[in-house]
């Protein structure tokens, strides 16, 4: 879908990843999508040299979050939104609703 | 040029090294972030990094990090195994996330060099965007 703009699909992957999970880390991405740990690596890193993104270690794992200082932030998110607005059910299921924590104990199902 | 102990410098005094040896090299740099909370607070609030946001990609900017014995660890991050803060880069121009970007700076000069860095209002507004995203 945007892949046009940014270049190529992984990357694409990537950002949308970020946009709906808020934040990542490469085999949590490479996992998410069955796509290789060192694409999804060499991604995380033109965004963070371009400002895009920026990472934090959290114990062995490097973390990646949306650069809030990044100049084009707004405009990047309103895109990304409307990309997903424009991914199939099938898609969303399989990549964009999935459980980042563990389900309340006793919550009813 | 006297001996600087980065073991034992503090992040004011290491913003001046890092600020002065980039701008001699005809490279722009403001810091950003939470190292310009403890220049504010003296130190009331410590930051464990120095941001600053920088006019030439990282490449460029290496040679003259490692002549003070700062080595690249990641994309944009940079360390010196004595000193307890890490440095890290990002592209101009300074922004907050919204769509202008910051072209008013400060400056505070200390024993090491002239830091170029957000003002007060700014670095507020750049802890909140930060806090809120």
């Amino acid at each position: 879908m945007l892949e046009a703009i940014f270049g190529n699909s992984t990357i694409e992957k990537v950002l949308l990843f970020l946009y709906t999970y808020k934040e990542g880390y490469g085999k949590q991405i490479s996992d998410n999508f069955n796509i290789s740990l060192n694409g999804i690596q060499q991604q995380l890193q033109r965004l963070e040299e371009g400002g895009v993104v920026v990472s934090q270690k959290k114990g062995n794992t490097r973390l990646y979050v949306f650069n809030p200082r990044y100049v084009f932030l707004k405009e990047l998110e309103n895109l990304l939104g409307k990309a997903m607005n424009l991914v199939s059910e099938k898609e969303l299921q399989k990549y964009y609703r999935k459980r980042t924590r563990p389900r309340k104990k006793g919550k009813p199902l | 040029m006297k001996q600087i102990d980065l073991k034992n410098i503090s992040i004011e005094d290491l913003a001046g090294l890092i600020s002065r040896t980039l701008r001699k090299n005809g490279i722009k740099a403001v810091l950003v972030g939470g190292a310009c909370v403890t220049i504010y607070s003296h130190n009331e609030y410590m930051s464990g990094d120095l941001d600053y946001v920088v006019s030439n990609p990282v490449k460029e900017i290496k040679p003259f990090l490692e002549k003070i014995d700062f080595l690249q660890e990641g994309p944009n991050r940079f360390v010196n195994t004595e000193c307890e803060f890490y440095l890290e880069f990002l592209p101009y121009p300074v922004s907050l996330g919204e769509s202008s970007p910051i072209e008013n700076f400060n400056e505070m000069q200390n024993q090491n060099g002239t830091i170029t860095l957000l003002s007060p209002t700014d670095c507020v507004k750049d802890r909140l965007a930060v806090y809120y995203h």
